[in-house]
């Protein structure tokens, strides 16, 4: 009897090996892929949670995590905490951290026009700040400032920059529920905002700063409106072997778009999957260790719903988490991160290091880049 | 009209019998009830005995090599506020490690409880587990911060505002570990004896007329 129950529980093993072993196949099968590739190159955004800025927000199976729910807000069922939270992200990277605040807070000034000409070829800066007020039913934050600013220098012999930089406030809105059957669970989950954001794409050259006004110069153009993220989550608890697979569709009912020429284009900065609808397919395992649990992520990226294929920029991650310590790490042919995460009862104190090819394969420039994240409990 | 003068008094009664009856009820079920908590708090840690001390062991470490390494200054606090929280846990987890599993000890002296003096000491003892638990974890944490600041502020601080909130940091936390070195509260010092003791006091100066604050240390060998 007990060398039945040892084999039949040895077989079931090695069907489980199996099968991820196949599963893992299949997704070096997609990746070997080319033919869904586009040939767009630049990526800067911010993001609204240390998880997604830690893992490159291929988090959307990553269950459990204070802030889960803003990697995937079908997550909010099993991830919902109580109370208030103050959230502050910033890159803090020197001289772009500066030219950003300035660009994007303090009146235009002729000034703030020529230091963005003293800064690196390329030099970003991102931020992002949120008190949000949590209950078990839904969420609700206030984001004053979600912002981000690029400058890329080119044509040295006569100075030209393009800059991409926008801020955005918004009051949103979240919930979701998980529905569990037959040793599945399937849970869905959605985000609702009103934004209300300024912004600038294009590019100027330094004898426009002798010879224009600088607010003609910089024109930011003013938007606002209601958008909604949408999120599903499948995890089947009995075959472990399946992954948890998590969907996610972000600023759904958005009227920004990929300006295609200016993604191609070796000069202009066209910022991806930031302000217009985009959608990924996340995929996952949660392994329990002795001493601590690992987290292994896939995020596959599409343009629209499920539309065009981004492959240049998915993501691979791994996170690994022993009682308020997380260590976590983000992967992709443009940008890697490590981060680091400490939290006690009342806050949490974040830093990560990052490596960006932000012009991707069109040019060699790099930028390397630290920032901290700061979140008080109460 | 008899209903509205004498509502309010039936009422009270009411309640107070119905109070009465669920007070009996609960007094018959104490026992089971903390039998039950016991069984459900067995385990208080997810993955192992020692992963609050070994995770803020962790932020300690990362959080000095991440301070004394960097150069900007932003991230030289946020790995200072790393080294706080490091040191934080680790004194969560010897407090953990320390403190009694209060359910279990409150069934184990209920479950024994034969004559009244037994059962007092049995209540003493786990209220005296729990001060030294506390005490020791507040040993640790100020005696690791004060170590932390002051080595802070004279190795490698640049910045003289904060070598000077370092410094005022490490002190108050030098009078902190003294403190709970030597004081012990009263079931403590009942079940495990003292052997030193430090009590403020206020002297009354004759030349002034001013009260001064003091501490009294007293040794017993």
């Amino acid at each position: 009897m007990w060398t039945n129950f040892v084999l039949v529980n040895l077989n079931r093993d090695a069907d489980n090996v199996l099968m991820y072993f196949r599963f893992v196949y299949l997704l070096i099968l997609l990746f070997s892929e080319s033919v869904f590739s586009l040939p767009l190159v630049h990526q800067t955004r911010p993001h609204f949670s240390f998880t997604q800025v830690g893992t490159l927000d291929a988090c959307g199976v990553y269950k459990g995590r204070k802030d889960s729910v803003n990697c995937n807000p079908s997550l909010f069922d099993s991830s919902s905490y109580e109370g208030l939270v103050f959230f502050l992200t910033s890159k803090t990277d020197g001289d772009s951290v500066d030219s950003g605040v300035n660009l994007l807070f303090e009146p235009i000034e002729e000034k703030t026009l020529k230091e963005i000409f003293e800064l690196n070829a390329f030099a970003s800066w991102d931020a992002n700040s949120a008190i949000e007020f949590r209950t078990t039913l839904f969420y609700i934050s206030y984001e004053p400032i979600y912002a981000t600013a690029n400058f890329y220098l080119y044509n040295p012999a006569f100075p030209e920059v393009s800059v991409n930089s926008s801020s955005q406030r918004r009051i949103n809105f979240s919930s979701g529920k998980e529905f569990t059957f037959a040793g599945q669970k399937i849970a869905v989950g959605g985000s609702l905002f009103y934004f209300d954001r300024s912004e600038y794409v294009g590019s100027f050259a330094l004898l426009d700063v002798n010879s224009r006004e600088a607010s003609e110069i910089l024109e930011f153009e003013k938007t606002h409106g209601i958008e909604a993220d949408l999120g599903l989550f499948y995890e089947h608890s009995e075959y472990r072997w399946i992954p948890k697979v998590g969907v996610v569709i972000r600023n759904l009912g958005s009227d920004d778009s990929i300006d295609d020429e200016a993604a191609i284009s070796e000069t202009s900065i066209e910022s991806l999957m930031l302000y217009e609808t985009y959608s990924k397919l996340d995929l996952g395992y949660d392994f329990k260790l002795d001493l601590g649990a690992v987290g292994v992520g896939v995020s596959l990226p599409f343009a629209n719903v499920f539309d065009d294929f981004y492959r240049d920029y998915s993501v691979f991650s791994l996170s690994y988490s022993l009682w308020d310590l997380e260590l976590m790490g983000g992967v992709s042919k443009y940008n890697n991160v490590l981060a680091l995460k400490f939290a006690s009862i009342s806050n949490s104190i974040g830093i990560y290091y990052g490596k960006l090819d932000n012009l991707g394969d069109f040019s060699e420039v790099e930028e390397e880049y630290a920032g901290i994240s700061l979140e008080i409990f109460i | 009209m008899i209903f509205r003068s004498f509502g309010l008094p039936i009422i009270t009664i009411l309640l107070i019998a119905s109070s009465e009856v669920l007070g009996n009820e609960r007094r018959g079920r104490s026992l089971e009830f903390l039998q039950q908590e016991v069984t459900k708090n067995q385990k208080r840690y997810r993955y192992n005995r020692y992963e609050r001390i070994i995770s803020g062991g962790a932020a300690f470490l990362i959080g000095n090599i991440g301070y004394f390494t960097t150069e900007s200054v932003t991230l030289e606090l946020a790995y200072s506020g790393i080294q706080t929280i490091g040191i934080l846990n680790i004194g969560d987890g010897i407090y953990d490690y320390y403190r009694p599993t209060f359910d279990r000890e409150l069934y184990k002296v209920a479950r024994n409880s034969k004559n009244p003096n037994s059962t007092a000491y049995g209540v003493i003892k786990t209220l005296a587990q729990e001060e030294k638990a506390k005490r020791i974890s507040l040993l640790w944490k100020s005696s690791l911060l004060s170590v932390q600041y002051l080595s802070n502020a004279y190795l490698k601080s640049d910045e003289e505002s904060l070598k000077d909130i370092y410094k005022f940091l490490g002190g108050v936390n030098i009078i902190v570990a003294g403190y709970s070195y030597f004081y012990r509260d009263k079931y403590e010092s009942f079940i495990f004896g003292e052997n030193a003791q430090i009590q403020p006091i206020l002297f009354r100066s004759n030349q002034t007329e001013n009260d001064i604050p003091g501490l009294v240390l007293s040794y017993r060998f």
